[in-house]
């Protein structure tokens, strides 16, 4: 025969734990909180990331400019001379590259510049928001956005790290508490394949927002030994909005155990 | 029309007190139900059950003395994992698993999960357990299963703590 329980009402309930007289452990769910402003874009715990794509292999004369903010810092330069867009995507990655190295304008900004097939990536090191654009180029081939890859557990210095050693539950969710620009959405996952628990959340309005995607650990609870949550802010053509806040809610509730978890 | 919530969340659990007294003051009224666990320490070799001479043997949680046995009517929740405080041994003991589930799908909670010396520590939950998914309990009475390449009676030590989410629901 299972155990009775008291009924819940919430007093008899509440009375019931308070006494011992309810021999379950209990382990309320509770939410961790963290928020993410515009300004974080810009802190040691993001990464700017630049995404470009080349649509056709047009040879002539292509002009990179790299802005903090509306600042120019430099302009990457290239004669492409080849035929394919994954020829040019190459003679891209390599120039940024080229303009990574030693003595060169980008040395202390550049992390590493790839290319894949018909697309190159650019990724700026750790506080590094800057932007891209396609200055000149001989005809429309190639297009940039920014994606911004925020550690959740780094900001604010590490206060508000997520827990080890708990059941993250399901569902999380954002609320928008001042709006990105329009077509934001945010990602959130541990930087691997398959880890993402909220999947391209629109955040260019004010309100609370969960998935749009049914095919994410979100759905259901998992046990987190050491979870590192990290944001990616799809943001277009600029990575350093002027306004932007959310708020991140996961749900989790604390683990038993017979000893103490490291 | 819609109301709102009686109380403000705060960040950081600034709030929590003031959740706890307007619970029990009545100024929520709506029913709470917490997340509780289901627990059970089985050792090996130490009496917690009769051991049988086969290499399997499927020990229902419920005889195991000095754990309240799983209650009901809950909801049982997902997560089920386990915490192997010492592992098994045994003469010749190259290969033991445990499942977790009950006598209708032994593995339905928990699907094979080593617990040697090395693996030591917490035992992750089966998301794709086939009975994972929260559902109503009326008499869940929970297993486990053990699978080894010796005799469960050749078994001279081994600890092993299980755990079952689930929430209570509304009767009355």
């Amino acid at each position: 025969m299972p155990s009775r329980l008291p009924l819940i009402t919430r007093r008899a309930y509440l009375d019931a734990l308070d006494t011992g007289r309810y021999p379950w452990t209990m382990a309320p769910r509770t939410s961790w909180r963290q928020r993410l402003r515009a300004v974080d874009l810009a802190s040691a715990a993001a990464t700017t990331i630049v995404l470009g794509s080349c649509s056709a292999g047009n040879a002539g004369d292509y002009d990179l400019g790299v802005y903090r903010g509306t600042t120019l810092i430099t302009t990457v330069s290239l004669t492409f001379g080849g035929a394919t867009a994954p020829d040019l995507a190459t003679a891209i990655a390599d120039a940024f590259t080229a303009a990574g190295g030693a003595g060169q304008p980008l040395e202390q900004l550049l992390d590493s510049a790839t290319q894949n097939t018909s697309t190159f990536t650019i990724t700026w090191r750790a506080g590094e928001n800057l932007r891209v654009a396609v200055d000149a180029q001989p005809s429309s081939a190639v297009s940039v956005e920014h994606v911004v890859e925020v550690d959740l557990n780094a900001l604010l210095s590490g206060n508000n790290a997520f827990p080890v050693n708990v059941m993250r539950e399901a569902d999380p969710y954002i609320r928008v508490i001042t709006a990105f620009p329009a077509g934001t959405v945010v990602t959130v996952d541990e930087g691997l394949a398959d880890s993402d628990v909220l999947v391209d959340v629109p955040c260019s309005a004010v309100g609370t927002f969960q998935t749009a995607s049914s095919s994410t650990l979100g759905e259901g609870d998992e046990l987190e030994t050491a979870w590192e949550p990290l944001a990616a802010l799809e943001l277009g053509s600029d990575p350093s909005p002027s306004s932007g806040e959310l708020e991140l809610v996961v749900p989790f509730s604390p683990l038993l155990a017979p000893e103490a978890l490291p | 029309m819609a109301i709102n919530y009686p109380v403000k969340l705060g960040h950081r659990g600034s709030s929590n007190g003031r959740v706890l007294r307007a619970l029990r003051s009545g100024r929520i009224a709506y029913t709470v139900a917490f997340r509780h666990y289901f627990q059970c320490r089985v050792r090996f070799g130490a009496g917690d059950f009769t051991p049988e001479a086969a290499n399997t043997q499927t020990i229902p949680l419920s005889e195991i003395p000095l754990y309240p046995t799983f209650p009901g009517p809950v909801r049982r929740l997902r997560g089920t994992y386990a915490y192997l405080r010492t592992g098994l041994a045994g003469p010749g003991l190259g290969s033991a698993n445990i499942e977790v589930g009950d006598a209708a799908d032994l593995n339905g909670l928990l699907t094979a999960s080593p617990v040697l010396p090395a693996n030591e520590g917490l035992i992750l939950p089966t998301s794709g357990a086939a009975e994972n998914e929260p559902r109503i309990e009326a008499d869940f009475q929970p297993t486990l299963r053990l699978v080894l390449d010796i005799n469960v009676a050749a078994l001279t030590g081994g600890e092993v703590w299980i755990y079952i989410p689930f929430e209570p629901i509304p009767e009355g």
